[in-house]
């Protein structure tokens, strides 16, 4: 009875519904991006979190000048012999053009900073194994991957300097490690055609967690003295501020998320209050027919919770869709962003939670007054 | 078909209350109603007599007294009770039809079949049934507003026989009607009547008094009988 009611109900002010549900699918829609985007910094923090060392970063004072500030790879052993240095590892950024006008990133690094930043990439323990054994294998980026159609396995041939490396593709990377359009290959592949002539640009220097990294960083800094244009820093620290930079965007979607959560509630409440007082003769008759209070009640609120049911659901498909080809809000954090279980969830909890705060109070206020005077009212 | 019932009001009072300010509305009304038998109950405006009669259904409760439908007294009832007691025994025939206007006429007289779990195509041939009787099969498919005042009152008039109800309350309802569709409306309030329901009707309309069985008169809160 209860559901023929409320479809009965929906008949009345087709425009009004549509309204509503067109006010809760945007809504919907923004709080379920919100939900993933959020659900994905907590992700990659936590991988972030999750990675057994810290690290500081000998990176060159001015990153742009990454290509043309080397260090000579001999710098490595002395690096290694600091008090408290459990790792180092090593890396060089380049830059080169596809023939279809596209640039692209390389990234070139030694086993150990590849296994360091496998932890951030959420790559496979297979797909790390065929990158370790093949010194032609890369890792790309999700932006790469979808751009030039690539996947684990694909070979690609990308022009290097003089020659092309020819990569074959060990896996794709998540978000969080390496991001925007880059390709990670070995260091001694590059290095192989020339073009590093045994420099680098980086060392990643890994000490245990609990060690100080105050007086490590200071001797690395004078071991590294005579090659000024260089720094270090705290890396997982700066990776850190950088990612809680990144809430700046979900917590905007979020702001506005409330917003619409509070407005389109109090609207469906305003609504239905205009609804049930409209009715109040009615629902009245109703409750002579036979109608429990139970029933109208749940009817009034069912109304509501229909159409926002459905409105939340076409919010979170046209999320889905807006995300599919995933979306990239922060090249280093949030790329190739796409909705989740969690988010689709959260937005799915406002499309529940909106009507039924909305209709409750109307929902009792069309039940509680006294028959004889509701009748009493004529439309 | 059920079976008629009877009502007795035992010294039935009825006292609103508005601030500190009390107005009475029935003071001892006693009297019965056979069952089967067709009441016209007739007064001055503001005389008591929606007011007996909602007491009747249990759509208010007296302060005073009891009212006994059948076996029932419905100023004991719960509320979930009430609807369960009204919707087996009640017919209710509002002035203002109170039909709900985006339901359309078949849709209207099902509502109180609703209330019992019946079926969709059962209903419906309820419904149809409940129109055909009171000639309006061919509207059916009309909203409320696609239909003239009497055809209204008629499917209100299905609508309250629909659920077959052993007693039937009308209040004023010629009211709203002119002079021929009132006439219609009390050639189907006979028709009920000779069908064996009991028939409670209030009005104004000396047609109406002259067609039942007994006419009570009210007035200052207390009936009498009179002839018409």
């Amino acid at each position: 009875m209860f559901a023929q009611l409320t479809i009965w109900s929906l008949r009345r002010r087709p425009w009004r519904t549509l309204l509503t549900a067109v006010s809760v699918a945007l809504t919907v829609a923004v709080l379920t991006a919100f939900f993933s985007v959020r659900a994905e910094i907590r992700r990659v923090l936590a991988l972030k979190e999750a990675v057994p060392y810290q690290r500081l970063w000998l990176k060159p004072r001015n990153l742009a000048a990454e290509r043309t500030q080397q260090l000579p790879l001999s710098l490595k052993d002395k690096i290694a012999a600091v008090p408290g240095v459990v790792k180092v590892a090593y890396a060089v950024f380049d830059g080169t053009k596809i023939p279809d006008g596209g640039r692209v990133g390389i990234v070139g690094g030694d086993v150990e900073s590849f296994r360091m930043l496998s932890d951030l990439w959420s790559v496979s323990k297979a797909e790390f194994d065929t990158w370790l054994n093949d010194k032609t294998a890369a890792f790309v980026t999700p932006t790469i991957a979808k751009q030039y159609n690539l996947k684990a396995g694909s070979m690609w041939e990308v022009p290097y300097q003089t020659g092309k490396l020819s990569l074959k593709i060990a896996g794709v990377v998540r978000p969080g490690g390496m991001s925007g359009p880059l390709v990670g290959v070995h260091y001694e592949y590059l290095d192989e055609l020339g073009g590093r002539k045994g420099n680098v640009a980086d060392f990643y220097v890994m000490l245990d967690k609990k060690t100080d990294f105050r007086p490590v960083a200071k001797a690395v800094d004078e071991v590294t003295a005579s090659y000024a244009q260089h720094l270090i820093t705290e890396d997982t620290m700066l990776q850190m501020r950088g990612a809680k930079r990144s809430h700046v965007i979900p917590n905007l979607l979020g702001a506005l998320g409330l917003v619409l959560l509070v407005t389109t509630a109090l609207g469906i409440a305003n609504s239905t209050m205009i609804s049930v007082r409209e009715r109040r003769a009615e629902l009245a008759t109703l409750r002579v027919l036979g109608v429990k209070r139970r029933v109208l009640a749940l009817s009034v609120v069912g109304e509501s919770l229909l159409v926002c049911m459905l409105a939340g659901l076409l919010g979170a498909a046209l999320t889905w869709w807006a995300m599919k080809d995933g979306v990239s809000l922060n090249a280093m954090f949030l790329d190739n962003l796409k909705i989740n279980t969690l988010g689709l969830l959260g937005g799915l909890a406002a499309s529940l939670f909106v009507p039924l705060v909305g209709s409750a109070i109307a929902a009792w206020l069309a039940v509680r007054a006294p028959l004889h005077v509701a009748l009493r009212d004529v439309g | 078909m059920s079976q008629p019932v009877g009502v007795r009001y035992y010294n039935v009072g009825k006292v609103y209350r508005q601030g500190n300010e009390e107005t009475t509305i029935l003071r001892d009304v006693n009297f019965e109603v056979a069952p089967g038998e067709y009441l016209a109950m007739m007064g001055p405006s503001g005389s008591g007599k929606s007011t007996l009669l909602n007491l009747t259904a249990g759509i208010d409760q007296p302060t005073a007294g009891k009212v006994i439908v059948g076996n029932a007294e419905p100023s004991m009832m719960s509320d979930n009770e009430l609807c369960d007691w009204r919707a087996r025994n009640v017919g209710f025939i509002f002035q203002r039809y109170h039909l709900i206007d985006v339901l359309r006429a078949e849709e209207n007289v099902e509502v109180p079949l609703l209330v019992f779990g019946v079926n969709r195509a059962e209903r419906r041939r309820r419904a149809r049934s409940a129109l055909e009787l009171v000639g309006l099969a061919d509207r059916a498919r009309h909203f409320p507003r696609q239909l003239s005042g009497g055809q209204e009152q008629r499917v209100a008039i299905a609508r309250a026989i629909v659920a077959d109800p052993s007693i039937i309350l009308a209040d004023e309802p010629t009211g709203d009607l002119d002079s021929q569709s009132a006439h219609e409306v009390l050639d189907l309030l006979d028709m009920l009547n000779q069908l064996g329901k009991t028939l409670l009707v209030v009005t104004h309309d000396p047609n109406v008094a002259r067609r039942a069985h007994r006419t009570m008169y009210l007035q200052k809160g207390q009936f009498s009988e009179v002839q018409v």
